[in-house]
């Protein structure tokens, strides 16, 4: 009777035509952390961070990447209510809009913002003419190119967030005498709450990571806009240790987030 | 007298296909339960009079204020309709602990946090939740514990209506006695009109000032109680309120029924007040005294025939007024009518007491 032992097939070892391309792709995450760790001189580590242009890295970089998260909150938030919520004609043109520079080339983004908000952009020469604010090669540039291209991980996080939890609670709130800004501050955002952290957290580790579009819109201005990752990029030149020190405290960041993120993104 | 109107809701909803024409009225004296199958239109019905769901037609006015009228574009929306709203699976807020579930009306009305908490806490002493309960989340708390946290939320911010949709059956058995006997407390204590959801025949029949019987989005009869079950109109209203309902008091296997009358169970508990239900296919009718197991036996007469194609609902007098439901072939063997004396046989094992 085969198929009695049907449950034990669970058992069998895997077969080696998967476990060996799959024991490949570890490798392929694994050798390069191992590369950077390898490296890393740990004894000079606060030295290496201490010297004037990796601190101004770290400051600048800090600032924009919260200025960016804040932004996104200020409008992702909101817009992804409009989208989860609201019907109306060309709601699915304006998410795909909403979401493609999570797929575009961070490069082509920057190039694209240089088009509109640069000097000769339309939007550009409307800003410095009504406002005499420019854009391009500040750091406000540099926040703006942090926020184009992060703030989607927030929006589709929580328009997610949105469209899954169970409306009826914002019935119920209605009904308790709740109006529309009552429910979505003391029952809509309560409910979302993990989602709006971990959206957060994602726009945030994105923000701080960002190099093609900052350094195509606002340039590689030192204090100005040079980011850590434009900094390790150019430190790799000249002053590995100190690239190598930025790259680890890049990657510190990212291991908090992703841990941060784990009842969400890796359950059990 | 005649009662004033106090609400009054001509529901026209259309949507995904589904149309729902109902006129629902209820004045503040009454307990008006709206029955019927599983999407019937009920919960529909109870959204639009709460105002999370639109009217396309038709017209709600609670005391002469409208709250939806599509044709002249009136719209209140719910926050300010003042309706109290319980719902089957409660709703509590999971993140609020139930005295801020409960206080989250009066703090929606600008009531003051150490004031509402207050008074939320009087609430929660009154549908019976203790201390250590008032402090839990929702999670914490069992089905009907939240349940009743639901009710002091839906009743704390003084309601001018009171919409309960299928109130108790998320419960357990047991606790949805408790809950149901609690429920008609604190129905018959409110000061304006209550209307109930529910598929429960049992439930509607014990809450139930008024029925209304709702089918595919239509009202198929109105009608107390008894009305209904003395003469069902359709087949889903014979079906589940068609059935022998009786109060009365059970002690060492006999009760004792409130209208005059006994009726002997099966076992011996429950005792103390009951709620008997006897189906009607329980009643047998013999042209003369039956004999062997049948030991709730009394000769009664035929008050009324009623035939439904391939079965028949028979009205009997006697000490305890009954409805029996046979086949047309016993009708004709029997030679049933109105007005024939006939024994009536009750099997005690089909009798189902529950403690009232």
């Amino acid at each position: 009777m085969q198929t009695d032992h049907r449950p034990g097939i669970r058992h069998r070892p895997p077969p080696r035509t998967l476990l060996v391309p799959a024991a490949l792709g570890v490798l392929l995450f694994v050798l390069p952390l191992v590369g950077l760790l390898q490296r890393t001189p740990w004894s000079s580590l606060f030295d290496e961070l201490g010297t004037s242009s990796a601190r101004t890295a770290l400051r600048l970089s800090l600032v924009c990447s919260i200025c960016a998260t804040v932004i996104a909150l200020v409008l992702g938030v909101p817009l992804a209510w409009v989208l989860a919520r609201v019907d109306f004609a060309g709601r699915r043109l304006v998410r795909a809009l909403v979401l493609l520079p999570m797929v575009l080339p961070p490069v082509v983004g920057g190039v694209a913002l240089l088009l509109a908000f640069g000097r000769r952009g339309f939007a550009g020469q409307w800003l410095d003419q009504w406002f005499g604010i420019r854009l391009p090669f500040t750091t406000a540039g540099a926040i703006l190119a942090e926020t184009f291209v992060a703030m989607p991980f927030l929006v589709i996080t929580v328009e997610a967030a949105l469209r899954g939890m169970d409306r009826r609670y914002e019935d119920a709130a209605a009904t308790l005498g709740a109006g529309r800004l009552a429910v979505f501050r003391r029952v809509t955002l309560p409910l979302i709450w993990p989602s709006l952290i971990a959206g957060t957290a994602l726009c945030w580790a994105r923000a701080l990571g960002e190099f093609g579009a900052t350094i195509t819109f606002a340039g590689n201005l030192e204090g100005k806009t040079q980011t850590m990752p434009l900094a390790v990029y150019i430190a790799l030149q000249d002053q590995p240790e100190t690239a190598i020190a930025l790259s680890v405290v890049l990657l510190v960041v990212a291991l908090t987030v992703l841990v941060t993120l784990r009842e969400r993104w890796w359950p059990a | 007298m005649v009662a004033r109107v106090s609400l009054h809701a001509e529901l026209g909803v259309r949507r995904n296909g589904f149309t729902l024409d109902a006129n629902l009225d209820a004045t503040a004296e009454e307990t008006v339960v709206l029955l019927g199958p599983n999407g019937a239109g009920k919960s529909t019905a109870l959204a639009a009079i709460a105002g999370t769901v639109t009217l396309t037609a038709g017209r709600i006015t609670l005391d002469g204020e409208t709250f939806d009228d599509p044709a002249t574009k009136t719209w209140v929306p719910p926050e300010q309709r003042a309706v109290g709203m319980l719902f089957q699976d409660t709703l509590l807020f999971p993140h609020l602990s139930a005295t801020d579930n409960v206080a989250f009306g009066l703090r929606c009305r600008g009531v003051a946090r150490a004031d509402a908490r207050r008074r939320a806490h009087q609430s929660l002493e009154r549908v019976g939740l203790d201390a250590h309960g008032q402090q839990a989340k929702p999670s914490e708390l069992s089905g009907g514990q939240a349940q009743r946290v639901a009710l002091a939320r839906a009743l704390v911010t003084a309601p001018r209506v009171l919409l309960l949709d299928e109130p108790l059956s998320a419960l357990d058995a047991t606790t949805r006695r408790d809950l149901r006997r609690d429920l008609s407390r604190h129905l018959a204590a409110f000061a304006g009109p209550r209307i109930v959801v529910t598929h429960d025949p049992l439930e509607a029949m014990l809450l139930a000032d008024r029925l209304v019987v709702l089918e595919d989005g239509v009202v198929r009869q109105v009608g107390t109680p008894a009305e209904l079950r003395a003469r069902p109109r359709t087949r889903y209203v014979a079906d589940v309120v068609g059935m022998n309902l009786f109060r009365g008091r059970a002690d060492r296997g006999r009760v004792a029924l409130a209208g005059g009358g006994e009726l002997i169970m099966a076992a011996t508990d429950p005792s103390g007040e009951v709620v008997v239900v006897v189906p009607p296919r329980a009643v047998a009718l013999h042209r003369r005294q039956p004999e062997g197991t049948p030991r709730n036996v009394w000769p009664g007469t035929i008050e009324h025939v009623d035939d439904e194609g391939d079965r028949v609902r028979v009205q009997v007098t006697g000490p305890v007024p009954l409805i029996a439901e046979v086949t047309a072939a016993a009708v004709a063997e029997l030679r049933l009518h109105d007005r024939a004396p006939e024994w009536v046989s009750v099997k005690a094992t089909e009798i189902d007491v529950f403690p009232a």
